[in-house]
């Protein structure tokens, strides 16, 4: 991994290099207007069949233009997955773009898989056959303390695997972060407005907080492309490979923290396909541009063979493993980073003779903190902090988590 | 005036005329006339000349004798002035000719039937005709009705008269017909003339044209001396050999003179050779500051720059801002983009020849420029007088200077800076052998930010060995060795400090020969070998703290090894054909390890096989193929000509680079079991046509191009540190076409050159599985297809002293990857680009405007001064480089980078003494 860490360096110095370059040259690097220049629409198919015994799912969505927020779902749409050849199981939409397995299955080895799609307008994909890849076992998570050859502090969090037919070659993951939330300036009390109806009544009275707002739980999937390979290791397996770093400053791990590691065993075309994803949008740059282009998947069109469409269709062996640590495991007796809390007394009324703290506690900005006993001028009755601060559920649900141990 | 002779007729003269006077004079520092004034009081000859032919000669010594050759000897031997003696008349000619054979009693010939010129036998060196349009007339051999054949050969050697050096690829034409000849490298020359009264133009590059009228009456020897062109403000830009376009059999080359192009106005005043070049038809660079050059539609890795008979890699300074050739040292390019001769091989589309001046072998000389961001200064000093001089020419930036000085503070802690040193040596052992050595380094130094140092270096050593069997036959060995490296020290004192190294190192032997068989074939032969070694990438750690492990990709070694023929045969006057074999032979040396792939899979990872590995010199892989060299010419008349030429061509080596513009980054690599030579195939027709005694030339140029095993790469792709780039690299098909139009006025007051191309040139990359597949394997348009391509360059000659020059540069956008949308995948959001260059930056122009005042001509001035004021770009245009597309903050942003927006106004100072 060194050696590709090191190119990226190597790239990214060149870039700096060249702007400076520009620069001296009294040349100029100006932002352009981005249009989209001739827009296809092209169908994103997403799906991932596993040996686990589920209702496995496929997303259809639609590319999309710079202009428009984010992609259209592709509804109606008949999915199917053939078995050597035979249309098996067949999806149903659960919301847009979004289709189960009608009936819970798992992917067995040796059987030659292909998703079929037809859209609603009546084109046909299909994918190559793909076969259930290799089975491998993660064997250990690990979190270490590190510092990056940049020179950020953090915790890294690593994995090693076993494979016991050491076919199993290329490895993509994807996690499930759970972190505890403790709000650093949690109160028993919180203010309401003492009449929300009443618009005249701008006073706000102090009570007993109603639900657990100290401690919470947030939970985040993984959305970046994590993969590896093994070919270019000693041995067929992983060890000690980094799948995440997190920032020593980053609230997240200042309490407790899990991460629901996900493996699963991909196909050597698979492992080029997202490569080549993660690559691409990468920063892009002045005399070394990487050459971009359409990355092709293992999905054909079989309408029109020219259309394009995006996307991967994997059927995988997967292998998932629970790790938790603690702030105090990595950094014991150095302050934890909390998030930044000031503390303001905002008046009841404004200079314009509005109601004024009421209006930040119905919509839940502020939460209570401590009584102003010697107000200012200006200053209402009652020292507050911005949500987040008194109240974890701002970043969080108050739920332990089934799987969580303390 | 005093006595005034101009081609006195005589139908027989009588050389052996003797008179016994008794003579006695002495002269110190007497002008010429005065003495020759004198002998006429004391003794009974009279002179006969032209007052101003004796002007500034001057006499001094001692004679005392009574042969009046032997007087007259001593006085005009070194002075461009021939006696006849006709009884007591001395009559003076200024002439130029050497006679070899004369034949006896030749002027005694009762039977001539035709009146035939004076003729003066000239015995001397310093003689020469500057003016064309007088002529006088040389009689070869005797008329003899016994033995009348229709044609006759005329032969002999063409000479600089004033450095001796003998003036190779002169032409000699007949006037009025299509008879026409070059000489060869050693200045040697064949012609056949009708019998009787032939004029023959004589023209060779730098030298004043030549006409003489030869009677001739059987095969005869007629030796000739030129003298240089005396014009300092040069109105000729760009020359070819005159009427050398139209006659020469190969097509397809350009030739540039350094001195020529002193009034085109460049980029910061720096007087460039291969930035004049792209203002040709057919050759062009992807951008304004980038590395490498299209030479009909080549990649910028199939050109061979050759200096002095050494290749040199990254001919650039700046990330190809300036070219690393010093302008001063340098004598000429040659770039040959259609007709490749034989004796070059080893690139796919071009090779650009640069040769470097003889350095004065009989006195000190100097040139020195000041410009905005170099300094250069070329000293030249005879060695041993006559024979040996040295040649010193360095070049250097003080940019870092400039850099010091501007406000920006990240700019004040960078260095950019560049240098480049050339030696030459020459020694003329004897007659027949010539030894010159080369070496040259060049070398770019960058430190944008802090912590890195970027560098890169050219270094080149060449010897060769010039020997001259007889006067038809050259012998040529030589050595040239070359290294290319460039290398990244990364010292941020954090433990992921490394270095970073590349280098390249060839070295060749080669020996060529020819000979003029006969007037009609002339035989070129040669064989060379190559070794390349090659360390495609090593990083170390830098400073102690380091934690970078050491890591490098096997190192590379190679053999290419050549053999070529090839025979310039005159089938008629008309018809001319130049056919050559070479025969080139690559062999990749071990110690090497190479990965055998599952047959009928893509080559990746997950589908090798094995690896093998070699040992030190073991043979890995052996590539070779025969090339065709041909080309022929057809005289439809003599100022029109019809080319045509089929060459094919292979290269072994080729350099890695995925960005669409050639950086300095970019590694080379050696053909292997997997990476096959590429090979490429081209067809050319042209018409050329000289209009007005060669004031006009126009040339029409259309060419095809079949490419294959062109290299191309996988979208993303990591090349840099790849041992097995085999996997990223594709190979693939391409074709290119276009068609070149150019139009020159070579002389008068305003003069200059408009060309334009049109060509394509697309790549094709198919295959059965998607990741070695773009575009759906159909055809698409290379980075640097740019179709449409004009250029004007002008210069117009305000006096002697002062010209104005432009040029216009107009040419399409270069095709590039766009992104056309965006999608969504894994809850991340990608961009959606379109196909591979499937769309085009905007296009590209530029004009730039310059003031040339050259300094006066006084003889007795210690130096010449020339001044040059440009404007580059003076439009503004804020022509497009690249276009690049950057993520932030979840946003997909596009920038254009450009690197001249603005006109960049320039002053160079030049002197030469």
């Amino acid at each position: 991994m060194r050696k590709l860490q090191l190119y990226k360096k190597l790239t990214c110095l060149s870039s700096y290099l060249a702007i400076g370059l520009v620069l001296a040259f009294c040349g100029c690097v100006e932002e352009i207007e981005l249009n989209t220049e001739s827009f296809e629409r092209i169908l994103v198919i997403e799906g991932t069949i596993t040996n686990e015994y589920k209702k496995h799912e496929i997303l259809l969505s639609n590319s999309f233009e710079f202009e428009e927020d984010g992609p259209a779902f592709e509804s109606g749409a008949l999915v199917q997955v053939l078995v050597d050849g035979t249309p098996t199981y067949t999806f149903t939409e659960d919301s847009p773009g979004t289709y189960l397995s009608t009936q819970a299955f798992e992917a067995q080895p040796d059987i030659e898989y292909t998703l079929y799609i037809q859209t609603q307008d009546g084109r046909e994909f299909s994918s190559t056959p793909e076969q259930l890849t290799p089975v491998s076992e993660i064997s250990e998570v690990n979190a270490i303390a590190e510092t990056t050859g940049l020179g950020e502090n953090g915790v890294s969090i690593q994995v090693s695997n076993v494979s016991p037919t050491g076919n199993a070659n290329y490895f993509r993951f994807e996690y499930e972060e759970t972190y505890k939330i403790i709000a650093p300036l949690w109160r028993y009390n919180e203010l309401i407005a003492e009449d929300e109806e009443d618009p005249e009544n701008c006073n706000v009275i102090k009570t007993v907080k109603q639900q657990e707002e100290r401690i919470c739980y947030n939970t985040e999937s993984s959305i970046e492309i994590i993969v590896t390979e093994t070919l270019s290791l000693e041995q067929d397996q992983l060890s000690n490979f980094e799948v995440k770093f997190i920032k020593k400053d980053n609230t997240i791990i200042a309490h407790r923290y899990s991460i629901l590691l996900k493996q699963f065993v991909i196909t050597s075309n698979a492992y080029n396909y997202f490569k080549k994803r993660n690559e691409l949008s990468e920063e892009g740059n002045l005399f070394f541009q990487i050459q971009s282009g359409f990355v092709e998947g293992n999905l054909n069109s079989i309408s029109s063979p020219n259309e394009k469409v995006i996307g991967f269709f994997s059927v995988s062996a997967v292998s998932q493993l629970r790790y938790f640590f603690n702030w105090d495991d990595l950094f014991p007796g150095e302050p934890y980073p909390i998030i930044p809390c000031q503390v303001s007394s905002p008046p009841l009324l404004s200079r314009a003779g509005l109601c004024y703290l009421s209006t930040f506690v119905t919509s839940n900005r502020v939460k209570y903190y401590e009584d102003n006993l010697e107000p200012q001028p200006g200053e209402g009755p009652y020292k507050v902090v911005r949500r987040e601060c008194g109240d974890c559920t701002a970043s969080g649900t108050n739920v332990e988590p089934d799987f969580w141990i303390d | 005036m005093k006595h005034i002779i101009l081609n006195l007729l005589f139908l027989s003269i009588s050389l052996l005329t003797y008179s016994q006077e008794s003579l006695k004079f002495s002269f110190e520092s007497v002008s010429l006339e005065k003495a020759l004034d004198e002998i006429e009081n004391a003794t009974s000859y009279k002179f006969y000349y032209q007052k101003e032919w004796v002007l500034n000669e001057v006499v001094t010594g001692t004679f005392e004798g009574n042969d009046i050759n032997e007087l007259l000897d001593s006085f005009f031997s070194k002075t461009p002035l021939n006696y006849t003696l006709l009884n007591n008349k001395i009559i003076l000619t200024k002439g130029n000719f050497i006679f070899k054979e004369l034949p006896d009693n030749f002027f005694n010939n009762e039977e001539s039937e035709k009146p035939s010129e004076l003729v003066t036998p000239i015995l001397q060196k310093n003689s020469f005709l500057s003016d064309s349009k007088k002529s006088e007339t040389v009689v070869i051999g005797k008329e003899n009705a016994m033995m009348i054949a229709d044609t006759y050969t005329l032969s002999g050697i063409i000479t600089n008269q004033k450095t001796g050096e003998p003036l190779s690829q002169s032409t000699i034409n007949v006037e009025g017909t299509s008879v026409y000849t070059t000489t060869n490298q050693e200045g040697y020359y064949s012609l056949s003339l009708k019998r009787g009264l032939n004029t023959i133009k004589i023209q060779a590059l730098g030298m004043e044209t030549l006409k003489v009228e030869v009677l001739i009456y059987s095969s005869g020897n007629l030796n000739l001396l030129m003298n240089e062109g005396m014009e300092l403000l040069d109105e000729i830009l760009l020359k070819s050999n005159a009427q050398a376009n139209v006659r020469q059999t190969l097509s397809g080359i350009s030739k540039i003179e350094v001195e020529q192009i002193k009034n085109i106005p460049l980029v910061l005043g720096e007087r460039d050779i291969l930035k004049v070049a792209t203002t040709l038809p057919g050759i062009s660079t992807a951008g304004e500051a980038s590395l490498g050059y299209n030479i009909r539609g080549g990649k910028t890795d199939q050109n061979l720059f050759l200096l002095d008979g050494g290749v040199i890699y990254n001919p650039s300074h700046f990330f190809g801002i300036f070219s690393a050739i010093n302008p001063f040292t340098t004598a000429k390019a040659e770039i040959y983009k259609g007709s490749i001769p034989a004796r070059f091989g080893g690139r796919l589309s071009s090779v650009i020849e640069m040769t470097t001046k003889d350095a004065s072998t009989d006195k000190f000389k100097g040139e020195v420029s000041i410009g905005p961001v170099t300094g250069n200064i070329t000293l030249e000093t005879p060695l041993i007088k006559d024979k040996a001089g040295l040649m010193v020419g360095a070049r250097g930036s003080y940019s870092d200077w400039i850099l010091k000085t501007l406000d920006d503070e990240t700019l004040n802690n960078t260095t950019a800076s560049f240098y480049d040193v050339i030696v030459k040596y020459n020694h003329k052992i004897n007659e027949k052998n010539k030894l010159m050595m080369t070496g040259y380094h060049s070398n770019d130094v960058f430190n944008i930010t802090i912590d890195s140092l970027y560098s890169y270096s050219n270094s080149l050593a060449s010897l060769s060995w010039a020997h001259k069997y007889n006067d038809k036959t050259n012998g040529n060995l030589s050595l040239a060795y070359s290294q290319y490296k460039y290398g990244i020290d990364f010292d941020k004192q954090t433990t992921g400090d490394f270095e970073f190294g590349f280098d390249l190192n060839e070295t060749e032997i080669k020996y060529d020969f020819n000979t003029q068989i006969n007037t009609s074939h002339r035989l070129e032969m040669g064989i060379s070998s190559k070794l390349y070694s090659i360390n495609p990438g090593e990083v170390n750690p830098l400073g102690q703290t380091s934690e970078i492990e050491t890591f490098s990709v096997d190192k590379e070694q190679g053999l290419e090894s050549a053999l070529y023929i090839s025979d310039e045969w005159k089938l008629t006057e008309e018809l001319s054909i130049d056919a050559g074999l070479r025969y080139s032979m690559f062999n990749l040396l071990g110690e090497n390890s190479q990965r055998t792939y599952i047959p009928g899979q893509p080559l990746n990872n997950s589908t090798v096989l094995d690896t093998v590995h070699y040992d030190k010199n073991e043979l890995v892989e052996t590539h070779s193929g025969l090339e065709i060299r041909a080309s022929a010419r057809y005289l439809l008349s003599p100022s029109l000509s019809l080319k045509a030429s089929y060459n094919n061509t292979l290269q072994y080596i080729h350099t890695l680079s995925n960005n669409t513009t050639a950086s300095p980054l970019d590694t080379w690599k050696l053909s292997d079991t997997h990476i096959k030579p590429q090979r490429g195939q081209q067809y050319s027709l042209g018409v050329f046509k000289n209009i007005k005694n060669n004031l006009y030339e126009l040339s029409i140029e259309g060419y095809y191009k079949k490419l294959n095993n062109i290299l191309d790469y996988k979208v993303g792709g990591q090349l840099l540190l790849n041992e097995f780039v085999e996997t990223e690299v594709l190979q693939g098909p391409g074709k290119s076409y276009g068609v070149e139009f150019l139009v020159k006025k070579n002389e008068g007051k305003l003069n200059g050159w408009l060309g334009y191309t049109y060509s394509r040139t697309l790549f094709k990359l198919a295959s059965e599985f998607s990741e070695e597949q773009v575009n759906n394997g159909n055809y698409f348009p290379s980075n640097y297809d740019k179709p449409h391509d004009f250029s004007l360059v002008l210069n117009y000659k305000l006096t002697k002293r002062y010209s104005f020059s432009g040029n216009f540069v107009y040419q399409t956008g270069r095709p590039v990857t766009f992104p056309v949308g965006a999608f969504q995948e894994g809850g991340s959001q990608y961009v959606l680009y379109s196909d591979r260059n499937q769309f085009r930056i905007p296009d590209f122009y530029r004009l730039d405007i310059g003031f040339n005042m050259e300094g006066n001509h006084k003889i007795k001035k210690f130096a010449h001064s020339f001044w040059n004021i440009s404007i580059y770009n003076v439009l503004g245009r804020n022509n497009p480089f690249s276009v690049f597309f950057v993520t932030e903050d979840g946003d997909i942003k596009a920038y254009q980078s450009s690197i001249f927006s603005v006109p960049v106004p320039t002053i160079t100072y030049n002197f030469k003494f």
